[in-house]
């Protein structure tokens, strides 16, 4: 038996050297291309992504290669007659073509891993039990996929119908049920926040729900082999007829007809107020419910009617893009706006309290309107970095100075301006942290990343013109989106830097450096460095313990080199991830407020009894900074609860 | 003793019966003729017989030992040579010898050199650039190689010019009698038959027609022809009964009725070979008792 099995390898690897060859090679390639372009893209939380990223879908491209070759070509050409009638059990072909196309795809998904798992090591610590949990999932998904890629090869013409087939189910079932497929069986075993986050679980129902699909498909594809003596695989094994063709067709019309018909845009029900207790100005509609807020509801109507109305004037995005209705919610906090509705075709619907609140500042609001507006118009494009950062410095300039040019930068700072230097202190302003924005904007909070943005888009009005601003503006906010790959296309054949040189005449890296350059100076002049020196710079820890009643303690601890002449009011900010989730809003957040008191270097708070074993932890603290009067934050961490 | 034995197989495809009852039997060291029209069920007995395809129902053994469906152990004993062949063409003949020399336990390599040379197959030379009748010298030393008892050649001539077919035959019935092998020669060419079988088997919408010598069969078949009349529309030649003679073919032409009579016994019963009435009575060929056994009744 071994001699025998052993022909049929050789047989295999001699006719495929070459072949594999290629495909190692072409593996390897994929996978330097796919890190170069994570580290260059900035949004890579760990290393260990890349093995997420190459297992779906190009492993299974690879597989599918394997596929035919190994199976589908041998039918085609009907070489198997040949094997069969030599002295050997009709399962060992198979058999050796299933192990080989197994091991082939296994090697090459764990030297992938192999790869990034040595590059990530040199950033994150990886135990031996996050190594076993990684393992364990990789071969899991890999023995899935091989059988399923396996039994789709035996199917001869209709393999590739078939594979486009399951593929269009998978993504029709994501997008139209409630059932999320991408977080079960293989696809949660190489889901890349759930790959590269889960250290402690080990995912037991994902693996078994996986190795079953590998087995059923398996089954499946032994059976098929066997059936009438594997005339059967051999009767699908030719090429396609007019009448395969035709059929084909009919199937693939059908399809799309079934997609476009459940397709949600096309239910999208057209929102409009009905009461009439609504201020019209333009574009924008404010509810209010009672007449006793009819006056706050006129205000804010007319506050932000002009900025509104003359950044539609300025980036026509046409339809009812810009369209914003506003209504009043009591029960929300003075700060919260809570969005609701978020529509390219409809525009935005925005719930907020806007009843005599002192603490609310109508300029933030329309910071968050302007915000919204656009990234919705782009299908919320223009949040992924590296552009991040310029929806929103623009946000906040366009309400600042929307109307007119602002003052030059030699002129006395404003308090928001000094958070800017601020924050410039914290995140040194250069290619690398803007490209980072999501998690340097983490860092820095909602007011600090906000005042960062906004210094880029006054330090490019002093070097380049208000003119030039406004057509940078206009170039990036008014590109046509898609929602769909084509944006990706556009941006990868024409990235940020290339798009920002092109609409302002400088160049990005040259900018960045004048931008660092220009914040360092302002922020070196007496009066502003003297404003500075006085702010707080706090170390910032967080630690979880076990306290002597077996509850979980999140430890904050924050220190400073010296005393705080007044009491801070401070709030710890924290929540449990799920393992998937890297990205916190401020609002999912939970508060814990607590006082730092005057003359105390240290301050520690406790959160006790929230949260559990093996809990993954969102951290921070944010304090009133004064003289500003604002909410900074001193630090942010995330931590795996012991 | 017998190198081979077919006990009433069965074989259907869905609702085509491919093989309906075959009963075949091969004496060791006979070169045995398979005769039978395309799509007479010749390739699915033997690829019954080699256990690559199921049979429904139906006993095979080979040199007395029963064979199990998909048993590969009785391959082994069997050189087979296929209808068509499907080789790698990226192999060589020498290449194509080390992979299936893997699977024999007697493949000696030395005979296939021989063989190869002997049927001047290129060694070195890619599969892909074969010839139809190379091809078939390829499967024949392949299936020779490892000293076979038994030989199955499914129509391996097909697509082959005269001469090559004629050197083949002559290769095969050659090797046949110098190592005392046994050989079943599929093919629906009488001539390639007459020319290499001791033995024939007739097989006719998977069943056996006849099965014995050639010898016996030319002996038994006799033709009557006659004008047509209303007299001898209506009549035989003489009366028979079934188990004396039984009638392969009854053709009626536009001015002729043929009718052709197989005795049973081999023997020609004395009236037999004299002309009866206006019957006038001729030995056929072995072409026309095969047509004759095998193709549907004629009425013009």
């Amino acid at each position: 038996m071994i001699k025998t099995l052993r022909g049929l390898v050789s047989k295999e690897l001699q006719q495929h050297r070459a072949h594999f060859f290629w495909i190692v090679l072409i593996s390897a390639l994929l996978t330097w291309l796919v890190g170069h372009f994570m580290s260059l893209s900035g949004q890579v939380l760990s290393h260990l992504e890349l093995t997420a990223i190459f297992a779906w879908p190009l492993l299974a491209f690879i597989a599918l290669a394997i596929g035919y070759l190994l199976v589908t070509q041998e039918y085609y050409s009907r070489t198997q007659r040949f094997i069969e009638a030599l002295p050997i059990r009709r399962g060992y072909m198979v058999s050796v073509k299933y192990s080989i196309g197994l091991l082939a795809v296994g090697l090459i998904a764990f030297c992938v891993w192999g790869y990034s798992t040595n590059v990530a090591s040199a950033h994150e610590p990886i135990g031996l039990r996050f190594a076993t949990i990684m393992a364990a999932r990789l071969a899991a998904y890999v023995f899935a996929l091989w059988s399923c890629v396996f039994a789709f090869s035996l199917l001869g013409r209709w393999r590739i119908p078939l594979v486009g087939a399951a593929i269009m189910m998978v993504v029709f079932i994501n997008s139209q049920t409630s059932l999320e497929l991408s977080r079960l069986g293989p696809f949660a075993l190489i889901d890349r926040e759930l790959f590269s986050a889960e250290r402690q679980r080990f995912p037991r129902a994902e693996i078994a729900a996986s190795v079953m699909l590998g087995v059923l498909a398996l089954s499946f594809a032994m059976l098929l082999a066997r059936t009438r003596d594997g005339s059967y695989v051999e009767s699908l094994a030719v090429p396609m007829s007019t009448r395969d063709r035709s059929f084909l067709f009919v199937i693939i019309v059908a399809g799309i007809g079934l997609i476009i018909w459940f397709d949600p845009a096309t239910d999208e029900q057209d929102f409009a107020f009905t009461d009439s207790h609504v201020i019209v100005r333009g574009n924008l509609e404010v509810a209010y419910l009672e007449p006793q807020f009819e006056q706050d509801a006129i205000a804010l109507a007319d506050y932000l009617a002009k900025p509104l109305a003359s950044l539609e004037a300025l980036i026509p995005l046409g339809g009812e893009a810009f369209k914003t209705r506003i209504s009043l919610s009591p029960v929300a906090k003075p700060w919260h706006f809570e969005l609701q509705l978020s529509s390219r075709q409809q525009g935005i619907r925005v719930d907020v309290n806007f009843e005599r609140v002192p603490a609310w500042n109508r300029a933030d609001f329309g910071v968050h309107l302007i915000h919204e507006l656009l990234a919705t118009a782009s299908s919320n494009r223009l949040l992924l970095e590296p552009a991040h950062w310029l929806l929103d410095g623009f946000a906040v300039w366009w309400m600042e100075h929307g109307k007119q040019a602002a003052p030059p930068l030699e002129a006395p700072a404003t308090d928001f301006f000094m958070l800017a230097m601020h924050a410039a202190e914290i995140k040194t302003i250069d290619a690398t942290m803007l490209r980072q924005w999501d998690t340097s904007a983490d860092r820095l909070g909602d007011t600090l990343g906000l005042a960062l943005a906004y210094s880029g888009w006054r330090v490019l009005e002093e070097i380049a013109g208000r003119e030039t601003a406004l057509r940078l503006a206009k170039a990036e906010f008014q590109r046509p989106f898609y929602g769909d790959l084509r944006d990706w296309w556009l941006d990868w054949r024409r990235p940020f830097p290339r798009r920002f040189e092109s609409a302002t005449g400088l160049s990005w890296s040259v900018f960045v450096s004048r931008w660092a350059a220009r914040i360092e100076q302002v922020a070196s002049r007496t009066q502003n460095a003297s404003v500075l020196a006085k702010l707080p710079r706090v170390e910032f820890s967080v630690t979880g313990a076990v306290d002597g009643s077996n509850q979980r303690v999140l430890n904050f601890g924050l220190e400073l080199a010296e005393a705080l002449p007044t009491a801070m009011s401070c709030v710890a900010l924290h929540r449990k991830l799920p393992t998937y989730n890297i990205s916190v809003a401020r609002g999912s957040l939970r508060e814990s407020e607590f006082s730092w008191p005057a003359g105390q270097t240290r301050m520690e708070y406790n959160v006790t009894g929230e949260y559990g074993s093996d809990n993954r932890i969102y951290a921070a603290v944010e304090c009133h900074l004064m003289p500003f009067n604002v909410p900074v934050r001193f630090g942010v961490a995330q931590l795996i609860m012991p | 003793m017998n190198a081979l034995q077919l006990r009433d197989i069965y074989k259907s495809y869905g609702k085509l019966e491919a093989i309906a009852g075959l009963d075949m039997t091969v004496e060791e060291g006979q070169v045995y003729g398979f005769l039978g029209r395309n799509g007479a069920g010749k390739s699915t007995a033997l690829r019954i017989i080699i256990g690559v395809t199921r049979a429904n129902s139906g006993a095979v053994s080979i040199f007395g030992d029963t064979v199990r469906s998909h048993d590969p152990v009785p391959r082994r004993l069997i050189g087979y040579v296929a209808q068509e062949q499907h080789f790698y063409e990226w192999m060589t003949a020498n290449s194509m010898g080390k992979f299936v020399a893997a699977f024999y336990p007697t493949w000696d390599d030395e005979e296939y050199q021989r063989i190869l040379r002997l049927l001047d197959v290129p060694v070195g030379r890619k599969i892909q650039n074969f010839s139809g009748g190379m091809r078939a010298k390829l499967a024949l030393s392949l299936a020779l190689a490892h000293h076979p008892r038994l030989l199955l050649l499914d129509e391996p001539t097909a697509g082959m010019d005269a001469v090559a077919r004629r050197e083949f035959i002559d290769i095969v019935r050659d090797h046949t009698v110098r190592a005392h092998r046994t050989t079943v020669f599929s093919s629906h060419v009488i001539a390639e038959i007459e020319r290499a079988a001791d033995t024939v088997g007739i097989i006719n919408q998977g069943a056996m027609c006849y099965e014995g010598s050639l010898q016996t069969l030319r002996n038994s078949v006799r033709r009557y022809v006659t004008e047509r009349t209303e007299a001898t529309d209506l009549d035989l030649p003489f009366a028979m009964s079934a188990s004396d003679a039984s009638i392969l073919q009854d053709r009626l032409g536009t001015a002729q009725r043929s009718v052709s009579v197989r005795f049973h016994g081999g023997d020609i019963p004395a009236n037999g070979d004299a002309m009866i009435g206006s019957w006038c009575v001729e030995q056929p060929s072995l072409e026309d008792i095969f047509v004759d056994m095998v193709s549907e009744a004629v009425h013009l």
